[in-house]
């Protein structure tokens, strides 16, 4: 080593040695060599693929083909939401025209679209500004002739960088018809909002791409073979909701809104054998096409807002106790107007809605009615014996196992939606006796308009829970189904048929001669239950009231459900005889129900009833 | 009819004429007039009607017919013309690189044109020849340039080509002469001390700047794109390293089979600068793949290989110095292009030798194979084994 050192450091030679100095060179070319294609085989065989990718990114484009997004349609056909084209686009890669050309292109697109020098002056500048992009949209929405005279233009030439675009707008023909159920897209073409959110994957056109050569300046190379992927147009989406029903509802719930002036409300029309919405409305609502409207519109508030339903769950608590065999349509319960529970406070009043003392059967001194009584006149204290009979298992059971406090499964549901699943509080919160006689009475207890519709078609259609569906059916562009809406269950109700027959008739009472007979109908027999629940303001109960009703028609043979809700009505009207209507479910969301029901089931051809009452007069 | 018999005595030398040597870089220019074609005609563009025809392949073509004329005749010269007058060709050089600076044209940010007319002269690449020419003769009489004297002389010589060149500046043609001269140098028996600190501190000189941080913002710059470039994922893709990117690319995507004969998009599609030109070798690379690059590499390596056997072979020490100069040239210029090309070594201006378009440069390489042929055509060639 050391001697090698010497040798190097040493000069003894006056002209090297040829042999070693061509060795030395040598040597020296063949590692360079070797240095040489050691990078080269780097770049062009491991890292081969990088490169290629590299290369593809500068050389080809890729351009979108646009597919037309799916419409959507209510069950009879009636389009309410719908892709258009709505007039093309003028569009210049101000890169790929040459300095030399900017003036003349500016000129000669200005005399095409039909405008003067100053724009082509103005054109000209915003091209120079631009040069170094590749996209300036020079007119939107161009008309036809101009588009004509323009393409005509291109296929000779002289247009270099100018390219025709179509732009796709979606409208809503309907406006705000069922708007929280169809929703809205957004700017892109994505949907935000209700089906168009919830099936975005299916409604979504599948864009095409063609992958164009440029060369440096972003110029497309015509000559080159396109690699061409043609778009797929995005699904049909057939909805369940009934053109027909949907237009009363909405009609409907904006009379309910002129009379009663409310903050919020809903009417939601179910198919009482299967669990598809027929019509649902909202109020406040919007109009899709209108980007700018208040986003708290936009809430279905039919599944987003839960709230205390009130006297509409005692159906429920006795339901449980006919299932249980405890009572019976004609039991007796001891009847008092007001009563105290032993370790609750307030008492459990009847004031304001007592049953009638001739009703009222006498023995041993004391009151008793019959459960029809209870039901018609929506008692509390009844219900609230009957609840302490049944203890808080029995109670608790009974709500939870009709769907309450568990999402409905909606299509437009769960938390993408904000659907609420409404609040049952875990039982070894409850307390004997407040939260059992609450609970029964409806309070203490959050449900959503939907799951309270779904709870009463359960009672309507003999004890199924079905989930609610509003998705009829989504076919492909290519005819094919790829999704068919249909009834299933939501879970496994404890509730009979028995039973659920059992009560309809105690339900059809309450129209014919209790709380809600402002929903009498002579063409049909409406079954249900109102409901009026004092809302919880700063922390306790309040004046202002939510009313509501849920029921079905006709009674015998059920075909809609229908709920009723309406949140805090603040008109104040008068009847015939000058007094004030005072807001309770009967007064504020019954008469809304019989005119619902009775234009719908009109409107789907059920046969009315043979009117009894006609053939007696 | 004397000079007719000398002269037909001249041309029967060329019996000898070394074809190791002539025809692979024969071979290696018309790879360059082909792919110079394939780089300067963007056949998409063409039928799209937004190029026009280009025709340096045709302008190359002829370049290298006039350039193995001049070949010739340079191989043909007495070589006592070529090694007495060194001086001369010291002189001529130095006027050229002085006119340049004075009546020079600045193209790319170098004044390094000369034009006469339409056409344009580059005085860096005819000074090749010379400084081989100049420094050979010197050494020839110099065989030992083991004295300091000697050494600064050599310094001397060099440096009068190397300093005006880098005013230009015109780095790439200043950074291939060194090697030359430091081959040529050792090759007469230069003092390996001196030859080794010059090389220490010509190597030294980038990397200590650039440590100390003495360097202009826009040469740190260059610096880090090397650097990047080193790794791969080159930094500053839409700015100062776009060249060396796009050159990666057109590199990188020929793989092992390359892509075809124009169809090269990175060069067809001119995302490749200067790619008739200084990167003319990404061209072939992305056409032509590993497997041409290789080939052409080859071709390369067995043209300098024989110029150094033919120096091997010869006692004569001018013709060696020659040879030597020469080979280290074409061997140094090519290394560093491929280098730039493939980024492995910092971006320099410079051509890929008897391949890149340029009527100077080919001319420049045509006169150095001249030189090579005119000492390997001379009859005492192998008189004996060497001595020493």
């Amino acid at each position: 080593m050391a001697r090698a050192l010497l040798w190097m450091l040493s000069d003894r030679g006056l002209i090297r040695s040829p042999r070693r100095a061509a060795a030395w060179g040598l040597g020296v070319i063949v590692i360079l060599m070797f240095g040489l294609t050691g990078r080269l085989y780097s770049l062009q065989v491991m890292h081969h693929d990088d490169y290629l990718v590299q290369r593809n990114a500068n050389s080809t484009r890729s351009v979108s083909l646009p597919g037309t997004r799916g419409g959507i349609y209510t069950a009879d056909n009636v389009s309410l939401a719908q892709t258009t084209f709505s007039g093309a686009s003028i569009v210049v890669n101000p890169r790929a025209v040459p300095g030399g050309e900017r003036a003349e292109l500016a000129t000669r697109l200005a005399g095409l679209l039909g405008h003067d020098g100053d724009y082509a002056r103005k054109l000209e500048e915003q091209l120079y500004q631009r040069r170094d992009k590749a996209y300036y949209c020079v007119q939107y929405e161009t008309p036809l002739e101009n588009i004509e005279r323009i393409q005509a233009s291109l296929r000779l030439g002289e247009l270099p960088g100018v390219e025709i675009r179509n732009i796709e707008t979606r409208r809503y023909p309907l406006g705000n018809f069922a708007s929280q159920i169809v929703g809205f897209v957004g700017r892109d073409m994505e949907g935000l909002e209700g089906v168009e959110r919830a099936l975005e994957s299916w409604l979504a056109a599948r864009p095409g791409t063609r992958v164009t050569m440029v060369d440096a300046l972003g110029r497309p190379i015509e000559g080159m073979d396109d690699a061409v992927q043609q778009p797929m147009d995005g699904a049909r989406v057939d909805l369940t909701l009934n053109s027909g029903v949907q237009a009363i509802v909405e009609d409907e719930l904006r009379t309910a809104i002129e009379r009663w002036d409310p903050v919020s409300a809903t009417i939601v029309v179910m198919e009482t054998h299967s669990g598809a919405i027929l019509g649902i409305a909202n109020y406040p609502s919007f109009d899709p096409n209108d980007r700018n409207g208040d986003p708290a519109s936009r809430k279905n508030t039919a599944i987003t807002d839960a709230f205390e339903p009130g006297s509409m769950i005692k159906p429920i608590i006795y339901a449980r106790a006919f299932e249980k065999g405890l009572l019976t349509p004609d039991s007796l319960i001891e009847y008092d107007v007001e009563l105290k529970v032993q370790g609750r406070r307030k008492l459990v009043s009847d004031k304001g809605h007592e049953i009638l003392p001739e009703a009222r059967i006498q023995r041993n001194g004391r009151e008793y009615v019959t459960v029809r009584q209870a039901i018609v006149h929506s008692s509390n204290t009844c219900v609230a014996r009957v609840g302490m009979m049944l203890g808080i298992n029995e109670v608790h059971d009974a709500v939870t196992g009709v769907g309450f406090a568990q999402r409905t499964g909606f299509d437009m549901g769960g938390t993408r939606f904000g659907e609420s699943p409404g609040i049952i509080r875990k039982k070894s919160d409850w307390t004997v006796p407040n939260s059992l006689v609450s609970v029964c009475m409806g309070y203490e207890i959050q449900v959503t308009p939907l799951q309270m519709l779904n709870c009463f078609n359960t009672l309507a259609n003999g004890g199924h829970v079905y989930k609610p569906y509003v998705i009829r059916s989504v076919t492909g562009a290519d005819k094919k189904v790829l999704h068919q809406g249909q009834p299933r269950e939501l879970l496994d109700c404890w509730m009979s048929e028995q039973t659920a027959l059992a009560l309809r008739p105690l339900l059809a009472d309450v129209v014919s001669e209790g709380t809600a007979r402002n929903a009498l109908l002579p063409q049909y027999q409406i079954a249900g239950k109102t409901g009026t629940a004092h809302k919880v303001k700063d922390g306790q109960y309040s004046a202002d009231k939510i009313c509501s009703f849920v029921g079905f028609a006709p009674a015998e043979d059920p075909v809609i459900s229908i709920i009723v809700v309406v949140n805090e009505a603040r008109g104040r009207n008068v009847n015939k005889y000058g007094w004030r209507i005072r807001h309770y479910g009967g007064t504020v969301a019954a008469p809304t129900v019989a005119r619902v029901v009775l234009r719908t089931l009109k409107h789907l051809g059920v046969p009315e009833r043979a009117t009894v009452t006609e053939t007696e007069e | 009819m004397r000079i007719r018999n000398r002269i037909k005595q001249r041309v029967s030398l060329l019996r000898a004429l070394p074809l190791g040597v002539v025809l692979p870089a024969l071979a290696l220019v018309c790879v360059g007039v082909v792919f110079i074609y394939s780089a300067s005609t963007d056949f998409e563009l063409l039928a799209e009607g937004i190029s026009q025809p280009r025709d340096f392949h045709v302008r190359q073509a002829a370049f290298a017919i006039f350039g193995l004329s001049l070949m010739l005749v340079v191989a043909l010269m007495p070589p006592r013309w070529l090694a007495t007058h060194w001086y001369a060709y010291l002189g001529l050089g130095l006027v050229l690189l002085g006119s340049v600076l004075i009546f020079g044209r600045t193209v790319n940010g170098a004044k390094s044109w000369i034009m006469f007319g339409p056409l344009g002269l580059q005085p860096s690449e005819l000074c090749k020849p010379l400084l081989v020419l100049a420094l050979a003769g010197y050494l020839r009489y110099h065989q030992s340039v083991d004295s300091p004297r000697a050494f600064l002389w050599c310094i001397g010589i060099s440096g009068a080509f190397l300093v005006p060149i880098m005013l230009q500046p015109d780095l790439g043609t200043a950074l291939v002469f060194m090697p030359v001269v430091g081959a040529m140098v050792w090759t007469a028996g230069g003092n390996r001390v001196y030859l080794g600190s010059l090389a220490v501190m010509g190597l030294s000189v980038i990397p200590a700047a650039y440590l100390a941080g003495v360097l202009k913002d826009h040469q740190m710059k260059r610096i880090e794109i090397y650097l990047s470039s080193l790794g791969g994922e080159v930094a500053d893709r839409s700015g100062d390293g776009y060249q060396i990117m796009q050159s990666m690319t057109a590199v990188g995507s020929g793989g092992l089979t390359g892509e075809g004969f124009g169809m090269g998009t990175q060069s067809q599609l001119a995302f490749l600068p200067e790619r008739h030109n200084d990167f003319i070798f990404a061209v072939i690379s992305q056409e032509t793949g590993l497997i041409g690059v290789a080939l052409f590499l080859l071709v390369f390596f067995f043209m300098v290989a024989r110029m150094l056997r033919i120096g091997y072979g010869t006692r004569e020490p001018f013709a060696r110095l020659i040879i030597v100069g020469v080979a280290t040239l074409f061997f140094a210029q090519a290394a560093i292009n491929v280098g730039v090309v493939s980024g492995f070594v910092p971006v320099t201006g410079i051509t890929l030798p008897l391949v890149s378009y340029g009527g100077s440069s080919l001319l420049s390489g045509f006169i150095l194979l001249g030189l090579v042929s005119n000492v390997a055509m001379q009859p005492i060639r192998v008189i004996g084994k060497a001595t020493f």
